[in-house]
Order: C-alpha cells, then sequence, then structure tokens
C-alpha cells in the first residue's frame, strides 16, 4: 500500500495511505497525474488548515475501515458531527468541497441543514452567527408575503 | 514537484475560517437544498438579503400540505360528474363517495395559499415531493401503492393484505382447502381498487398548475404521511402533462378538461386491472401475509386485449420495481407473480 504526506496551509504534515486519501476526487487525481513510483510525495493543501485537515483524514479513516458494520459508522459518524461547533462544521464543508470529498460535503451540509430546520429568522442568525442587512421595511415586506409562515399566530 | 506547489498555492481562493458567511453561494444552495422543506426555507429568506436572494434557486424541494393550504381548483358540487361506466353499477357510487374524502383538496379560505403560490416563490426547482395529509379514514387493511402518471395515469401497482403475522404449519393446512379457484371478496377488493385510484388522480389533478409552471422540473413524488401511496411523475410523464394542459384546446381534451375541472380528478382512458391472489403467503424468516393481493393497472390504449406474454413480463417488471425499498413487499410481490390466482377486468374510461 502506498504512503504518501498531506501538507497543510500551517504546514502540518499528515501521512495518509492512498487506499485513505483517494475518497478525495482531488487528490485520487493529482496521484493519477504525477505520483506513479514515490512515497516521498508531500500533496500541499493551502486551504486547508491542519485541525481541519486531521478531522477529516479521522473521518476518512473510518470509511475504509472494513472491520466496521455500516452501522457503526454512522453511529460514529453522528457523534464525530455533533461534537463540531458551527464554525468548525463550515470549514469542513469548504474543505470536503475543495478536495472533493462528497461523502462528507454531503454529510456537513447535512448537519447545518438540520441545525436550521424548523428555526425562526432570528434563530438562524444566531446558529450561522449572521447579521441582517434588512431595512426594517424590507423585513417587514418579507414577513407581510409569507406571513402564514412566518408568523407564529397565523399558521 | 516545486512546480506543482506553486501552481496549487496560487490557486487558492481563500483560507477558510471567517463563518458560514464565506461560503460560496453554491454550497449554500447545496444546503438549502439539503433543508428542502418550503416552510423552513421560507424562513431563511427572511434572514438575510443574501438568503432572501439564494432561497428561491433551491432546486430540491419538500412540501408538507397541511389543512391551512387549499387548492386553486373551484370546488365541486356537481353530482352528474361520474360518466357511465359498464363494468358494476356499484363503481358509481363507490367513486362519489370516496371522491370527497380521498381529495387532497381543501375548502378555500381567503388567508389560505394553494400549493402552486407557495411554490410561485421557487425559481428552479428541478425535484419535488409533496405529501398530502391522511385523512381519518378506518383502514382494515393495508393497502400499500404506487402509481405512474405523464398526463394521465401511466400505471399503478398495488398489493394489499389483511396482515402479516407470525408462520405456523396449521395456517398452511387450510389453506390447501381453500382450492386456488375461488377469489372472495371481490366487491370489497373493487371498492379498495377504486378508492386507491381516485386518491392517485385526485393528488395528480392538483398538481396541474405546479406542472405547468415550472419548467425545469424533472422529478414530482405526491406521498402522504404514512406512506401507504405514492404518485411518481418523471420528467417524460411531466412534458405530457404539461403539454397536454398547456394545448389541451382540441375538442376531445378540452372535453376531458372540463370534466375534469368538475370532478376534480384526472381522467382515465380504459384500462385493465390484473389481479393476482393468495389467501396465506409464505414470505421468509417464519413470517406469513394474510389475503395478499396484487394489483396491475394499466390504460388498454389500442393493443388487443388478449394476454400477451410480453404483456405479463411487463406487469411483472412493474411490480417488482413498484417496492423496491421494501424487502418484505417485493418478496410478497415475487411470491404472487409465480403462484397467485389471476383474475382480470377491464374497466372502461372514467
Amino acid at each position: 500500500m502506498r504512503t504518501f504526506q498531506l501538507k497543510s496551509s500551517d504546514n502540518k504534515i499528515f501521512k495518509v495511505s492512498e487506499e485513505i486519501a483517494i475518497q478525495s476526487a482531488v487528490i485520487k487525481n493529482f496521484l493519477e497525474d504525477f505520483g506513479s513510483d514515490s512515497d516521498e510525495i508531500v500533496i500541499p493543501l493551502p486551504n486547508v488548515r491542519g485541525r481541519i485537515l486531521e478531522m477529516m483524514i479521522e473521518w476518512m479513516v473510518k470509511h475504509v475501515d472494513e472491520e466496521l458494520t455500516k452501522e457503526e459508522v454512522e453511529d460514529w459518524e453522528n457523534k464525530f458531527m455533533n461534537d463540531l461547533n458551527m464554525e468548525v462544521t463550515t470549514e469542513l464543508v469548504m474543505a470536503a468541497n475543495y478536495l472533493e470529498v462528497i461523502g462528507l460535503l454531503h454529510r456537513t451540509c447535512q448537519s447545518i441543514a438540520d441545525h436550521i430546520s424548523g428555526k425562526s429568522p432570528e434563530e438562524i442568525r444566531r446558529i450561522l452567527n449572521i447579521t441582517s442587512d434588512f431595512t426594517p421595511e424590507e423585513e417587514a415586506e418579507i414577513r407581510r408575503q409569507n406571513g402564514w409562515v412566518l408568523n407564529p399566530s397565523t399558521n | 514537484m516545486a512546480e506543482v506547489q506553486e501552481q496549487d498555492a496560487s490557486s487558492s481562493i481563500r483560507v477558510a475560517g471567517d463563518g458560514f458567511d464565506s461560503l460560496p453561494d453554491s454550497l449554500v444552495l447545496v444546503i438549502f437544498n439539503f433543508v428542502s422543506d418550503v416552510k423552513a426555507l421560507i424562513r431563511c429568506r427572511a434572514v438575510s438579503k443574501r438568503f432572501n436572494s439564494l432561497v428561491p434557486h433551491s432546486d430540491s424541494l419538500f412540501l408538507k400540505i397541511d389543512c391551512s393550504i387549499s387548492s386553486d381548483s373551484e370546488s365541486d358540487s356537481d353530482s352528474d360528474s361520474v360518466p357511465t361506466s359498464n363494468l358494476f353499477d356499484f363503481f358509481q357510487t363507490t367513486l362519489q363517495s370516496f371522491f370527497y374524502f380521498m381529495s387532497p383538496v381543501f375548502l378555500k379560505s381567503k388567508s389560505q395559499k394553494s400549493p402552486a403560490q407557495i411554490l410561485r416563490q421557487f425559481h428552479r426547482i428541478q425535484r419535488l415531493q409533496i405529501e398530502f395529509p391522511t385523512k381519518g379514514l378506518e383502514v382494515s387493511r393495508a393497502v400499500k401503492w404506487r402509481a405512474e402518471f405523464g398526463d394521465t395515469l401511466r400505471s399503478c401497482v398495488i398489493l394489499s393484505f389483511q396482515k402479516i403475522r407470525k408462520f405456523d404449519g396449521r395456517a398452511m393446512m387450510a389453506v390447501d382447502n381453500f382450492g386456488v379457484d375461488f377469489f372472495p371478496g371481490m366487491e370489497a377488493r373493487v371498492t379498495w381498487l377504486m378508492r386507491t385510484l381516485i386518491t392517485a388522480l385526485a393528488r395528480h389533478h392538483v398538481m396541474a398548475e405546479v406542472v405547468v409552471e415550472h419548467l425545469e422540473m424533472k422529478h414530482l413524488v405526491l406521498r402522504d404521511g404514512e406512506g401507504n401511496g405514492v404518485v411518481v411523475i418523471e420528467k417524460n410523464g411531466l412534458e405530457d402533462f404539461r403539454r397536454s394542459r398547456v394545448c389541451g384546446d382540441g375538442g376531445e381534451t378540452s372535453e376531458r378538461r372540463t370534466a375534469e375541472r368538475r370532478t376534480l380528478r384526472t381522467r382515465v382512458p380504459r384500462t385493465t386491472v390484473r389481479m393476482k391472489y393468495w389467501p396465506l403467503l409464505d414470505l421468509q424468516h417464519g413470517f406469513c401475509m394474510e389475503d395478499a393481493t396484487l394489483v396491475v393497472v394499466r390504460p388498454t390504449g389500442n393493443a388487443s386485449e388478449d394476454e400477451t406474454a410480453d404483456m405479463r413480463k411487463e406487469d411483472a417488471d412493474l411490480a417488482l420495481r413498484a417496492f423496491e425499498d421494501n424487502d418484505v413487499y417485493t418478496v410478497a410481490v415475487a411470491e404472487l407473480l409465480t403462484k397467485g390466482t389471476r383474475f382480470k377486468m377491464l374497466i372502461n374510461s372514467f
């Protein structure tokens, strides 16, 4: 099994096996283009910081572990996602998108979606740390148009 | 190697870490598609200007209809709305009495919105799933079904049974004495068959406006809260549906349209119904299904009414596909296809 190194934006080095890393379509293509004969390859990932890369690798390792059942992987993944704050989840979305780890991208997007589903606009702003840039008139207009959803009293 | 590093570094767009606002629009939309629920997305519109402008681009939506939503269609009060069916007289009463229970259309009031009105603020719908409320009908047996539509019914597969229970040897003896030519309870069977078809036709009918207005839509699923039945309209079915509603000014078609508006459901052409029945079906793992019935309904079209091997194979393929996400039902369907007592009938256009 070939192994090689991934280098994060803050210059942390992670050694991974090919089997694990090719869950990233970007790394897979990179290896097909360049890395046919050397264990010494270092793949630089300037968009991903070390802590995030470490978590991605942890996720990828679990997803090739043949000793785990599908349910065990799911249980692990749910716990993994629950332990993340929104800031880190968002970074994982970016990193999974950048490296094209589709499974992780979908799972992290799903996690954010779950956090905002069923919440009021105010709660969603708080959860995602977004500041409203509406003028009071604009916000009133949106609430008027969608009053049947936005105003609990008429719901 | 060094070259590669440089290339990669220069293509770097931004280092992540400045929160949700740093996500590009394409990823926010991926998240919105996972949210999927129309009401949750509408709440998102009030979060910020960016959210407000992105939400209408969500392409994968789920709309749960509850009693506060109505249809644009006018309510139906005609009593002579059911045309003659020369099969059974009681079809007519069946149709009329069940229609009011099964129709997904609600009485309209000014503050309520129809699905079409709600969905008008979304411009890119590709996949849409709508959940209708289940009304409190007394259910004495399980009726699971899947119907495919274009401008009208293309096929409907129904699996119905009394219950699933542990298998015991004595029941098996009773089955052997039953005799395979006996087809009991035909009237009850026809009743739940027609009830199912009317439900599917009514769901299809109320979607006409939505289908015509969303030209990019390529997958539409209409289900109920309890997961009993599902109407599926795929891409080319949606195209047929649109074509029939948009340019439907020809004689026959416009008569059909008028009749459909009056009955609040889609009309079906002459249809062939094939049933298979087995009193006690051996499922795997020591379970059995009581009073198992499989029904495949398809428009007869101009085809000859003679049973052909091709038609049987098409029916079998349809039936096996219908419940592919449920292993138990698929086993039951496969069993019924090999051994059931056969029954066939024709229903005139209704």
